[in-house]
């Protein structure tokens, strides 16, 4: 079946950058802005608290909130357990979570998902508007990966140059919820240049890198922290950067900018959020302990081992807040130029 | 003799009545998809086909046969629940599948270290125990086992519950437990 | 050999790795035969605690515990018709009647020495087979081939581990449509979930299995008990003779095969080992009709390939990072949390701690030969446990291992669901291993399926040029053949070769 897509260039031209070039472009708070210390608000918390990761323990998802974890327990010598309750891309946990009560002892982890499934359905929460977000720690965005000893085509060009002779027949291996961060961005850059390719959806991550190693595959559409071990062993190499400009680690790499490619990229972000209606003064200390605990040196080596160095990765409350929303923004445009929404 | 049994003709009615529900519930998710061809809906069809055949031709062939083979062992193992129960027995057969259920509803608002050894004091005593003591002696070694082995020794997070007061109570064993 | 001694040294000069070597040693043997938890549940509640060991204990931990508890979960399978893990199921059906006949002692005998036997085998070929099998592999067993291979999996179970052909199949199907429930694998959409949001995480296999299994076998004890007609099972401790064994030496051998070669697929795994290891053992016998009531090549075949599977199934984490089942994906967790990556570079970079798992593995194998026959000599005694004061600590104990597993509550109803449609289901002649089977490999099934059809534009005659997919394929359908057209011919019925109820 086919969508007409003639839409996107244009909206990604005029709507998007002035929208949101802003919220991307945002700068660091820096750990200055933080006081060293803040008082426990009436001796909270005082037993153990929850983080609800709403992905399973070996994920990016579950990988990030025992760093965060550690560095809020090494902030504050506050204990957080973790409970991973994977399910429905996030939906399930975040079910959960919004059913327990809302005394600051619980937080949740959660990822642009969340932001993506909202704009899909209004039925889904806006999570800026449910929860408060404590802080943004990660924010990376999505590369196309060829296996290191391709010879049939070895860089971007030539790669174009296959996949329009293969008619269609070319496969790249992508995730398989329609919508998603990854669909969208992949549909925006065929639709640019004109290619045609069968998509194989995998939804987990192990058997989609073995397809492309196992040369199942032709490429994979991924984000560089979750293919780290296959980049480093020279298994797997980047062809395409989908951020506007190269980030320094991948220098050598083509970014939008190099192959005209024009619209705004969407980014994989993960971060932390507390129910709305938890204690104010609690959530306060919440937000304290969470982004002093994003500049704590050891999440900082956590992040970089996870190209999440690669750009700015952090954003506070109100910047997560604007992220949401203006991330949000774009994919209603894009799913209503895709004909998911009406 | 080509016969089935009622029982053969009420099973075969079931899956064919399974089948239609379930295709009729296929269209819930009947969209099209942008890069496979069969779409949601395809699998799900497929094997809503294959339950009716399946139906079908063990029917037809329970029919060939005349209704005694395979329907014998049934006959057979079904025999032991017919011997007329009593209203005493009925009763506790129910509470005993019925309980459980119960208990498992319950666990997401009242939580897990609330409920737990009301539930297990009642199944000792629907399992037939009458000795009061025996009952309590059962519950609480079970009740302490669970929280000392999961609660104290490995940290497991059970449902604490979301209504008040069992979330607070919750909450105030495990910090009196660790 | 130099990097084994190595490993072993490493091993066991360290105190806390002895240490850690023994608890998960133990862990995995007790979690294993307590009814209602298993391995995975133990597994899960320790991944958070890894953090804390140095990534080689970790990992040797988690590679012990895998070995331990899939000896420990047969166990509960023979004396209570409980499996400890899915891949114990198979182990049900000749081992629970093995103890109803008296003769529990030797059912658990043969389960510890197949158990390590298969297991030690299975150690032995990892070490000399990981990096060349796993890149074989990986190219040779695309999508379409993993499909065949489920597909030839499901045909087998189906038609041979029933006793009657459609109710065989009638109940994989069923297993396949539970499977379905929550996101379809291609596209996202959200599927028979009756507008309940915690059914959207799908149907797990462990509270389903933990329902049929453990759940049911509760109800109907304290069913029988209502009624008045229970009998306590009688408790024997006669082990196997070595003779018994030596007449069994061929499904030995071919469930070691059996065992290995499911084992380093990615996504199948020890239970359609398990399964595949009883059915051959079935279809390659004499006498049918024995099995299913308390046969010791029953028991011998199913433990000996699903341990066989345990090492293979490391094969592909190690080497490639791809977990097979749901113990090797908390793995895969171990080695994040000490921020590396299961992967080729794993062999480059961490050369000790490969060898130090390996080592593991292999001496794990070997001290549940000499431990399990004590705990054999232990746990039986449970038998004499009054069951109205067992059934309450079993049914807790699955709560808490349902509920684990995700953290989701809706596991705990969906348990106690499955147990009350089992109670009914086990008296019908369908078979609720098929079911299982059909939960597990449904959605592996279904995605492959998708992906084949997008990798071969929908053209079936592109297995044509995959011929491990279409030699799977072809015997898969002449199974299915053979199966219909023996229903058909009406001929004097054999009684049926499994126990497809119980």
């Amino acid at each position: 079946m086919t969508h007409s897509f003639s839409g996107s260039k244009r909206f990604a031209a005029k709507f998007v950058l002035c929208l949101v070039a802003g919220a991307f472009a945002a700068a660091p708070a820096s750990p200055g802005n933080l006081p060293d210390k803040m008082e426990k608000p009436n001796g909270f918390p005082e037993r153990p608290m929850t983080m609800l990761v709403p992905y399973g323990p070996g994920g990016g998802s579950g990988q990030l909130s025992r760093a965060m974890a550690e560095a809020v327990t090494e902030v504050t010598g506050a204990a957080l357990n973790l409970e991973y309750k994977p399910g429905g891309s996030g939906t399930v946990g975040m079910k959960s979570y919004m059913a327990a009560p809302a005394d600051g002892y619980s937080v949740m982890e959660h990822i642009d998902d969340a932001t993506s499934a909202h704009a899909l359905k209004a039925k889904n929460p806006n999570p800026a508007e449910v929860f408060v977000p404590l802080v943004t720690a990660q924010i990376t965005f999505s590369q196309i990966y060829i296996r290191g000893n391709e010879t049939r085509f070895t860089d971007w060009d030539s790669y174009v140059k296959y996949v329009k002779s293969k008619k269609g027949r070319s496969t790249i291996a992508n995730v398989s919820k329609a919508g998603s961060m990854e669909r969208v961005n992949l549909k925006f850059i065929t639709d640019h240049f004109g290619m045609k390719m069968q998509q194989i959806s995998f939804d987990k991550g192990g058997p989609r890198y073995a397809a492309l190693k196992g040369g199942q595959v032709d490429a994979l559409f991924e984000q560089p922290g979750d293919v780290r071990g296959f980049l480093d062993s020279g298994d797997f190499k980047p062809i395409l950067t989908i951020y506007k400009t190269r980030p320094a680690a991948f220098k050598d790499v083509p970014a939008m900018n190099d192959v005209g490619l024009t619209f705004e990229p969407l980014l994989r972000f993960r971060g932390f959020y507390v129910h709305k209606d938890a204690p104010a003064d609690r959530v306060k200390w919440l937000k304290w302990a969470f982004q002093k605990a994003w500049h704590q040196p050891s999440f900082q080596s956590f992040n970089k081992k996870k190209f999440m160095d690669a750009i700015d990765s952090f954003r506070d409350t109100e910047g997560s807040v604007k992220l949401i929303n203006d991330t949000a923004a774009i994919y209603r445009k894009a799913y209503k130029s895709m004909g998911l929404v009406k | 003799m080509n016969k089935v049994t009622t029982r053969q003709l009420m099973e075969t009615a079931f899956w064919l009545i399974f089948a239609i529900g379930a295709y009729i519930l296929t269209f819930n998710f009947d969209e099209e998809l942008e890069i496979y061809e069969f779409g949601a809906a395809g699998w799900p069809r497929a094997m809503i086909f294959a339950i009716a055949f399946c139906a079908i031709a063990q029917l037809a062939i329970e029919w060939r046969r005349g209704g005694e083979a395979g329907g014998g062992e049934e006959a057979a193992a079904g025999a032991d629940g017919d011997d007329a129960p009593d209203a005493g027995y009925r009763l506790r057969a129910t509470l005993i599948i019925g309980l459980p259920i119960v208990y498992a509803f319950l666990l997401e608002p009242i939580g897990f270290y609330t409920v737990t050894p009301v539930f297990i004091a009642a199944f000792v005593y629907i399992g037939g125990e009458r000795n009061w003591k025996r009952i309590a002696a059962v519950t609480v070694g079970i009740y302490a086992f669970l929280l000392i082995l999961f609660a104290k020794i490995l940290y497991v997070g059970l449902p604490a519950g979301t209504m008040h007061p069992f979330y607070d109570f919750s909450n105030w064993l495990l910090v009196l437990i660790r | 050999m130099e990097h084994f001694i190595a490993g072993t040294l490493t091993l066991f000069s360290n105190p806390v790795s002895i240490l850690i070597f023994t608890g998960g040693l133990l862990g995995g043997m007790v979690f294993g035969a307590i009814p209602g938890v298993s391995m995975l549940t133990l597994a899960a509640i320790l991944l958070p605690f890894t953090g804390n060991l140095s990534a080689t204990d970790g990992i040797m931990l988690f590679s012990v515990l895998y070995c331990s508890g899939v000896f420990g979960g047969a166990i509960t399978a023979i004396l209570f018709n409980i499996p400890g893990a899915p891949e114990n199921a198979p182990t049900c059906f000749d081992g629970y009647p093995m103890t109803q006949k008296g003769m529990a002692g030797k059912a658990v005998g043969a389960a510890v020495l197949c158990s390590a036997f298969g297991g030690t085998c299975s150690a032995l070929l990892m070490m000399f087979a990981t990096a060349p099998i796993a890149n074989w592999a990986i190219s040779a067993f695309g999508p379409p081939e993993i499909f065949a291979l489920v597909f030839f999996g499901l045909a087998v179970a189906a038609s041979v581990g029933s006793g009657d052909l459609w109710k065989g199949w009638l109940s994989v199907l069923l297993g396949l449509m539970i499977a379905m429930v929550g996101i379809d694998p291609v596209g996202g959409l959200e599927r028979f979930d009756f507008g309940v949001a915690y059914l959207l995480a799908g149907i797990h296999f462990i509270p389903t299995i933990l329902g049929f299994f453990a759940v049911s076998e509760v109800f109907i004890q304290m069913e029988k008990r209502a009624k008045g007609t229970t009998e306590a099972p009688k408790v024997n401790l006669d082990f196997p003779t070595f003779a018994e064994f030596w007449k069994l030496k061929l499904a030995v051998a071919r469930s070691v095969v059996i065992g290995f070669f499911c084992g380093i697929l990615p996504g199948i795994g020890a239970t359609l080992a398990a399964f595949m290891g009883y059915n051959e053992a079935v279809r390659w016998s004499k006498d049918k009709t024995k099995f299913g009531k308390g046969e010791l090549e029953g028991v011998v075949s199913s433990e000996t390939a699903n341990n066989a599977a345990t090492g293979a199934a490391m094969i592909p984490l190690l080497a490639l990072g791809l977990p097979g089942g749901a113990l090797t994906a908390m793995m895969v967790g171990v080695f994040q949390m000490h921020e590396m990556e299961p992967g080729p570079l794993v062999f480059v970079n961490s050369g000790d701690l490969i060898w130090v798992v390996f080592a593991a593995m292999f001496f794990a194998n070997i001290c549940i030969f000499f431990l399990g026959w004590l705990q054999t000599k232990t746990v039986v005694h449970m038998l004499r446990i009054p069951f109205h004061f067992l059934a309450p600590a079993i049914l807790m104990m699955a709560t808490v291992g349902a509920y684990a597993v995700r953290g989701l509550v809706v596991d705990v109803i969906v348990m106690f669901t499955a147990g009350l449609i089992a109670f009914f289901l086990r008296r019908s002649g369908y078979s609720v291993a098929g079911i299982v089977l059909g939960l597990i490999l449904g959605k592996v099934g279904e995605q492959t399926f998708a992906q084949a059809m997008q990798m071969l534009q929908y053209d079936f005659s592109g297995f044509l040029d995959r011929p491990i997919g279409l030699a799977l394929i072809l015997g898969g359908v002449a199974t299915i053949a053979m199966g219909a057209w023996r229903s058909f011919v009406p001929k004097p019925q054999p009684e049926p070769v499994t126990a497809v109820s119980d």
